[in-house]
């Protein structure tokens, strides 16, 4: 019984790292029907920037910070290049090969081999919750990606912002009609989307190790979690990332070997059901 | 056969003349890039039946081609089975994966779809991994041996030149009888105009379902065929940097033709041998070019107005015909 | 020279398709109605005015300023009131945001939110309602208001009638007479007879992307075979 609360800690906790790395990329696909190949590259980069910062400073949170600015700035740039393709097929293959060059790139800088962050000293000590223990920064990420989750719900529902956002993903065109420069909301929805992304690589990366390789299994992760929540919901995103978060830890746990397949399976029964994903709109 | 027909009738001649004997002047080692070239050529016309006729970017298309390899692998190397069995049971294989895959993806459409074929494929490649027991994870299988055809050794580079050429010709074949029937035409309207044909009577998710079945199998051909060549398969086989590499094939010859794979396979391979030689980060080099492509070349080499160049060629011809 | 809104010889392409060949027309004072049978340009127009499709060639001037190349916000940011055809509301937005979406945007102008739940005092008892769950009345009453909220000049509205019960439509032409008069300007494309000559003394007939003529209301109003000459049976 201990082990299945462990697993269930774990799924959850990895559920709401997945919801931070997916939550950027749903909102881009959601507001601007971008499909952003280079997202693993975005987590990966904030991961590689905090590691660098923090070794060069020691301090964890500088590096979450400069990591996730880096990201964003990636991110503008990335929308500026956008902007020179149409169709969403050429803007999801622009973006791979951005993320493809941008991969590489972090090859020749960092080198091969699988690195991994060090935990900021506040979170070091284990957290006694049900009885027994458990390490506290996982908790920490699971609070920190709550909190995120309320606050773009927030954002979203009563700032002017989140109006023109909402609007925009209904009818771009005729928000324009009002008056408003629906661009530049974009590419600030880009950048946040960016900061966020890279924000999640630094956390991520500091409990989860990363490496080459890294950027396209976060691409999965956010893809399944992003197809089972509904494409465009934030919330089905947060559905989506924990219960992709139980399926691979129990996967993990129990059945090592065939973790993928069960991940593919839940992705095929949440189809079977709702095509457009537990809470995607209805096309 | 009219006049007009000749040049076209000529200049294949000649290119099945030059095809054949490449391996007469051109070394080993790149005798074997067009081999391999030739074999991501038939994977990419398995993609471009699926974008250009029907509309839809799969992909998924490595991942069939490394089942078929796995399969063959498995029943070669592990199971000992004859070679007469294992090619035919890899390429079902190829084509079940590309089933359940099509099963799951056949009612998104557009970027949905793109987006449904490179998870699942990417969860395919994880599987590969995790399944030890049975794929031997991380590396795979290697040195996997060479089969003999109809009583020739695969063993060396030019048999399996002109085995993968011999293929290359009637998978194209194969593949233009499809396009040009009236199913191939039926795709093509779908891709089009699903609603008209819908309303028409055409079940077109059940064609469409059928096209990635027949993607598949010309996919599992590729991987049969790759395997001779390279002897080898692992997870890395059919993740997205191969899907990827798949992708560049086909937009850099032309997404609309089933030409253009074979071209973009070839140039494709080339370009990665060639930039071996001179750093290991081909990937960066290709991501570049890549970009480029898609901001300036977006329907590939073969979607330059040829007709536009060859008609000005012609005005100035006629017109030196008029002065004398 | 004080025209509110000048179409000059405006030409406009989908793919190869001609759709506007050489639309001219003036807008001087309260009201410009365009009539046609469907199919014959008048939503392209309206579109191409706003900035939603390209102009192929020709010249567009807004109280003075050419706005044929302008980005839509940049036109709408003019003073231009835009409602679509089939109103095209937010489903995602409730009544209230719909205002709010338009008036941070401009405040301190002749129309706020109040001003609009006065002209329009049926939508103030479900402010919150979402967008898709309203009536076609209700909704013509949003997409009105949520136009009136950049305060326009000009009014651009396209089958505004379209959908709307006949108490709605009498409610409609009301709302337009009142509007009028307070000093904005309407560019109107309808179908409904009744409803252009209602709210303006000539039409401007459009046919096969361009305006074919200007014919008096009380003539048209009266003359069933003009009608159907120029607007198609059983208009």
């Amino acid at each position: 019984m201990d082990k299945i609360i462990i697993q269930f800690l774990n799924g959850l906790t990895f559920g709401g790292l997945l919801f931070l790395i997916s939550s950027g990329f749903t909102l881009l696909f959601g507001v601007m029907q971008v499909v952003n190949m280079a997202h693993g590259m975005f987590y990966i980069v904030g991961a590689y920037i905090g590691l660098t910062v923090q070794k060069q400073t020691g301090n964890w949170f500088l590096a979450i910070i400069v990591g996730s600015i880096t990201v964003g700035i990636i991110a503008f740039l990335v929308e500026k290049l956008i902007r020179f393709v149409k169709s969403d097929l050429t803007q999801a293959l622009l973006t791979l090969g951005i993320a493809v060059a941008i991969r590489d790139l972090c090859l020749i800088i960092w080198g091969g081999l699988p690195q991994i962050m060090k935990e900021p000293s506040f979170t070091q000590f284990p957290i006694k919750i049900f009885g027994f223990t458990y390490p506290g920064y996982r908790l920490f990420v699971l609070v920190l990606s709550i909190f995120i989750g309320v606050l773009m719900w927030f954002l979203l529902k009563s700032t002017q912002y989140g109006r023109i956002i909402r609007a925009g993903t209904d009818n771009r065109k005729m928000v324009s009609a009002l008056g408003i420069n629906i661009d530049r909301t974009y590419t600030t929805v880009f950048v946040i989307a960016g900061l966020l992304t890279g924000l999640s690589g630094a956390v991520g990366g500091t409990y989860i190790g990363f490496g080459p390789g890294t950027d396209f299994t976060i691409l999965t992760y956010a893809l399944v979690v992003v197809i089972m929540g509904g494409l465009g919901s934030i919330p089905g995103a947060a559905l989506g990332a924990v219960i992709v978060g139980l399926v691979d830890s129990f996967g993990r746990t129990y059945v090592p070997q065939l973790t993928n397949f069960l991940m593919m399976g839940s992705l095929v029964i949440v189809l079977l059901f709702r095509p457009t994903g537990l809470l995607g709109r209805k096309e | 056969m009219t006049i007009k027909q000749t040049p076209k009738i000529l200049s294949i001649i000649f290119l099945l003349i030059f095809a054949f004997t490449i391996p007469l002047w051109l070394g080993s080692y790149w005798t074997q890039t067009v081999t391999m070239g030739m074999v991501i050529g038939i994977t990419a016309m398995s993609f471009i039946l699926l974008t250009g006729y029907c509309g839809v970017v799969s992909f998924a298309q490595m991942s069939f081609y490394a089942m078929a390899a796995y399969v063959f692998a498995l029943t070669i190397k592990d199971y000992h089975w004859p070679t007469y069995i294992s090619i035919p049971l890899a390429i079902l294989g190829a084509v079940i994966l590309s089933a359940i895959f099509g099963a799951i993806a056949i009612r998104s459409k557009g970027i949905y779809f793109l987006m449904m074929t490179l998870a699942l494929s990417q969860l395919f490649s994880g599987l590969m991994l995790d399944w030890q027991s049975v794929t031997h994870g991380y590396s795979g299988f290697t040195g996997v041996a060479r089969p003999s055809i109809f009583g020739f050794s695969l063993m060396k580079t030019n048999p399996r030149y002109y085995t993968t050429l011999v293929a290359l010709i009637i998978c194209y074949l194969i593949l233009l009888r499809i396009v040009s029937s009236p199913f191939g035409l039926s795709l093509q309207g779908m891709q089009d105009n699903t609603r008209r044909m819908k309303a028409l009577g055409f079940n077109t998710d059940l064609r469409r379902f059928v096209a990635i079945l027949i993607s598949g199998f010309f996919a599992g051909i590729g991987g049969i065929l790759g395997i001779f060549s390279s002897a080898s398969v692992s997870p890395a086989t059919g993740d997205l940097s191969a899907n990827v590499m798949i992708l560049m094939a086909a937009l850099i010859g032309g997404i609309w033709r089933l030409e253009g794979g074979i071209l973009g396979g070839i140039i494709v391979i080339f370009l990665i041998n060639f930039t071996k030689q001179f750093t290991i980060r081909y990937w960066l080099i290709i991501g570049v070019i890549f970009i480029l492509i898609m901001i300036f070349l977006p329907n590939g080499l073969l979607g330059l107005n040829f007709s536009k160049i060859s008609s000005k060629i012609k005005s100035g011809f006629n017109k030196n015909r008029q002065r004398t | 020279m004080n025209e509110i809104l000048s179409v000059n010889d405006i030409n406009s392409h989908y793919g190869s398709s001609h759709v506007l060949q050489g639309v001219t027309f003036e807008l001087k004072d309260k009201i410009v109605a365009i009539v046609g049978r469907n199919g014959m340009g008048k939503s392209t127009l309206v579109k191409v005015i706003m900035g939603l499709v390209p102009t192929t060639s020709g010249k567009t001037i807004l109280k003075g300023i050419d706005i044929t190349n302008k980005k839509t916000y940049q036109i709408a940011s003019l003073g231009v009131g835009y409602i679509p055809q089939g109103r095209e509301l937010f489903p995602s937005l409730s009544v209230n945001e719909h205002f709010q979406l338009v008036t941070r945007h401009n405040t301190g102008k002749a129309w706020n939110i109040e001003s609009i739940y006065n002209l329009f005092p049926n939508l103030k008892k479900q402010p919150n309602k979402g967008a898709a769950f309203l009536s076609g009345g209700e909704q013509q009453m949003v997409a009105i208001g949520r136009a009136l909220l950049v305060n326009p000049s000009l009014l651009i509205m396209d089958e505004p009638s379209e959908g709307l019960a006949p108490i709605m439509v009498k409610s409609l032409i009301e709302t337009c007479k009142q509007l009028m008069s307070s000093g904005i300007s309407i560019l109107l494309v309808e179908q409904n007879i009744h409803v252009a000559t209602s709210l303006a003394e000539e039409l401007h007939i459009m046919v096969s992307g361009r305006i074919v003529q200007k014919v008096d209301s009380e003539t048209i109003l009266h003359d069933i075979s003009l009608r159907q000459k120029l607007l198609g049976v059983g208009a």
